[in-house]
């Protein structure tokens, strides 16, 4: 039996002055030990193109001091169509490409039909070092019927002023290859010919990320980020292709698209968040510059109002998005023209804008526990979806691409 | 005295019900598990009953409260109650303690301090002028005789809140067996697990980052109690002043933590616990860790 201190025994004729001997009387109370996350998430895009229905978890395991274990686990599966890069024209025509179909109907926008499963996993460890810094260290890896991503990160996190100051940096270094089922399909040839290497391509990319984050009163923080991002490799989308045209624009034949082999970009991320006795506010704006030439920016603001003490919330959310088109961006290309080097008529690479609406639901529980819906509508509105060819008239070229987002998630 | 706000709001939580109410400053709730409606009501009635008696019984703002007469009447010896001397019984042996940190006399100090995260100090000579109306060694108390300086004043505030915590879990027992916890403002109590032998679940929040970094703590029997700084401080020259203050200077603590949270059968105890650790600054760790064998989870 373990001997009382001089202090104990003096609380313990405290109690026993305050409320009796307490006989029998125990304490049982365990730190819980793991944090569970789980969402079932669905994407799916107008027009019956691609949907995706995803379910992810998380574990969170919470240590005798700061230290944390993240391990996450999302499963995948995708399918429906996505533009091909293809004009639409008014005269039916077929074509083929390594995926597996491709339908084409007369004025309607050519699809790559597609399915797809993905497996994710990832795993993060936070290490107190001191009392006012850690290191944050984490891999990735996931795994797609034609794509292979592995990649490692690690961050290190330094307090400053009574913890009201955080400054942190960063890296991740990712290896990633892309195999699709019938190949690589040779940059630039005719789509229609088939002509595909057999071999895998692989992309790599280096990001770093710096840091500020300033507690300015009890209730707001603001938070500053730079971000870096350099990939070479294969950056194609090997089933993109883009359509060559002749003085009627009319179709003549596709040709597989070609990217540069390297992409280097800037990301600047500023947020200010206000706590208003649980009426979170959250404002951020994003700015991203790469030697694409695509600039874009994201502004996204959320409230989040508290419904009474039982922890319900409702939280709208707006978003918009604002981008440049690449350099190589071209919605077709006349025949007349020399083929340049680089060419895509990724509709992702236009210039666009886009908005997103969305709304959440939550009821928190004193547990920790807390249940979540959340509903989003996603509209894509390119710029330049229209042309002067006589063959072409009336037609839309570059139709956008609108999503509804729903997913329910649970905390445990 | 009437009181508009003393209301028990019941509510649809986890299955369960639960019973939220306002006392000693704070937002309250009582939590039953595998009862239902009436029951719950009825519980939180005699829950709160004992809470707001013990309230008033030692309010420093209502004139009428025994602690207002006890206070009013410093300068000649007074006879307390049995429940008044044993709270008195009980400061005296948290003085000896915790080495005249935990002294029941220092309530006068907030006369010169306030908390209001401005860069307001006090002037030494005034903190120096309070003082002379501080120390429990300046009391005579010899049970059930208190003889109070005169200008001096004692208050509970230490203390009240876990007891009250107790006493309410004790008076509800007797009536009704079916698990509950009592929470007072973070000064936690329960009766034993719930309905389907599951531990309680009780957050412990991160003051200095609300809703970053929370624990979760599984409370089968016992109780848990918290100290904290939270977000009351004095600013100046680059140095922050916790709202803890330290009666044997009049000065706060140094170093205290942001929050200590203790685990102990009684509230009661764990709020002892809990308070001598955070007048130990820098070293409440090694204080709690060395001396006190209870658990505990401390925030800096």
């Amino acid at each position: 039996m373990q001997l009382k201190t001089g202090i104990q025994r003096g609380v313990t004729l405290a109690v026993t002055a305050l409320l009796g001997v307490q006989a029998g009387q125990n304490v049982l109370a365990e730190e819980k030990q793991w944090d569970f996350d789980s969402v079932l998430f669905t994407y799916m895009e107008g027009d019956s193109r691609v949907s995706d229905v995803s379910l992810r978890l998380e574990a969170v395991r919470s240590g005798e001091t700061e230290e944390q274990l993240t391990l996450g686990l999302s499963v995948d599966a995708l399918s429906g169509a996505s533009p091909s890069g293809a004009i639409p024209t008014h005269t039916p025509q077929t074509v083929t490409t390594p995926s597996g179909n491709t339908n084409v109907y007369a004025a309607e926008l050519p699809l790559n039909s597609f399915t797809d499963r993905r497996i994710a996993g990832q795993a993060a460890y936070l290490f107190p070092l001191g009392d006012q810094n850690r290191l944050n260290t984490g891999f990735t890896l996931s795994q797609e019927d034609d794509y292979r991503h592995a990649g490692v990160n690690a961050s290190f996190s330094q307090d400053f002023f009574d913890r009201n100051t955080t400054i942190s940096a960063g890296f991740g270094l990712s290896a990633d290859s892309i195999d699709p089922v019938d190949g690589i399909p040779l940059a630039l040839s005719n789509s229609d010919l088939g002509s595909t290497t057999t071999s895998a391509e692989n992309k790599n990319v280096t990001d770093l990320l710096f840091g500020v984050t300033q507690i300015l009163s009890p209730r707001s923080l603001v938070q500053l980020n730079y971000g870096y991002s350099s990939a070479t490799g294969y950056l194609n989308d090997p089933y993109k292709i883009i359509s060559q045209v002749n003085s009627n624009g009319v179709v003549q034949s596709n040709l597989y698209e070609n990217r540069p082999d390297s992409r280097a970009g800037h990301n600047l991320y500023g947020a200010i968040k206000f706590d208003n006795q649980g009426d979170v506010t959250t404002f951020s704006y994003r700015y991203h510059s790469d030697d694409w030439d695509i600039s874009s920016s994201t502004f996204d603001l959320r409230h989040r109002l508290s419904l009474g003490e039982n922890g319900h919330y409702i939280e709208p959310h707006l978003r918009f998005y604002n981008q440049s088109a690449a350099d190589f961006y071209r919605l077709q290309l006349p025949d007349s023209e020399a083929v340049p080097t680089h060419i895509s008529a990724d509709y992702r690479l236009a210039k666009f804008s886009a908005i997103t609406l969305g709304f959440r639901y939550g009821i928190k529980g004193p547990w920790g526990n807390d249940w979540r819906i959340n509903l989003e509508y996603y509209q894509q509105n390119p710029s330049d979806n229209t042309s002067d060819y006589i063959d072409q008239a009336g037609l839309d070229l570059n139709p956008g691409v609108s999503a509804l987002i729903f997913s329910i998630g649970a905390r445990f | 005295m009437s009181y508009p706000d003393r209301k028990i709001q019941l509510r649809k939580h986890d299955g369960d019900w639960a019973a939220g109410f306002h006392a000693m400053a704070s937002p309250c709730v009582a939590l039953t598990s595998g009862v239902d409606k009436t029951q719950t009501r009825k519980i939180a009635k005699l829950i709160t009953k004992e809470v707001w008696r013990i309230q008033d019984k030692y309010s420093r703002y209502d004139p009428q409260s025994t602690l207002s007469r006890i206070n009013s009447r410093a300068g000649t010896p007074t006879r307390v109650d049995t429940e008044t001397a044993r709270l008195l019984d009980t400061a005296k042996q948290l003085y000896a303690a915790s080495n005249r940190g935990f002294d029941i006399t220092s309530g006068v100090l907030r006369k010169a301090w306030y908390f209001d995260g401005s860069d307001s100090l006090p002037e030494p000579a005034e903190v120096e002028t309070l003082m002379h109306k501080v120390g429990w060694d300046k009391i005579q108390w010899q049970s059930p005789m208190l003889h109070l300086r005169s200008n001096m004043e004692i208050d509970f505030g230490g203390i009240g809140k876990e007891y009250a915590a107790d006493a309410a879990l004790e008076r509800v027992r007797a009536q009704h067996q079916s698990p509950m916890l009592i929470n007072l403002g973070g000064d936690i109590c329960v009766s034993g697990p719930r309905q389907n032998q599951q531990p309680w679940l009780i957050g412990v929040e991160n003051p200095g980052h609300p809703g970053t970094g929370n624990k979760v703590i599984e409370l089968s029997s016992g109780a848990l109690a918290t100290s904290g700084t939270s977000h009351r401080f004095v600013r100046k020259n680059g140095m922050t002043y916790g709202h803890i203050l330290d009666p044997r200077t009049g000065w706060p603590v140094v170093d205290a933590p942001l929050s200590v949270t203790v685990a102990a059968p009684t509230c009661s105890e764990a709020g002892m616990w809990a308070t001598l650790a955070m007048l130990q600054g820098a070293l409440a760790e090694t204080f709690l860790r060395q001396e006190s064998g209870r658990q505990h989870w401390v925030k800096r």
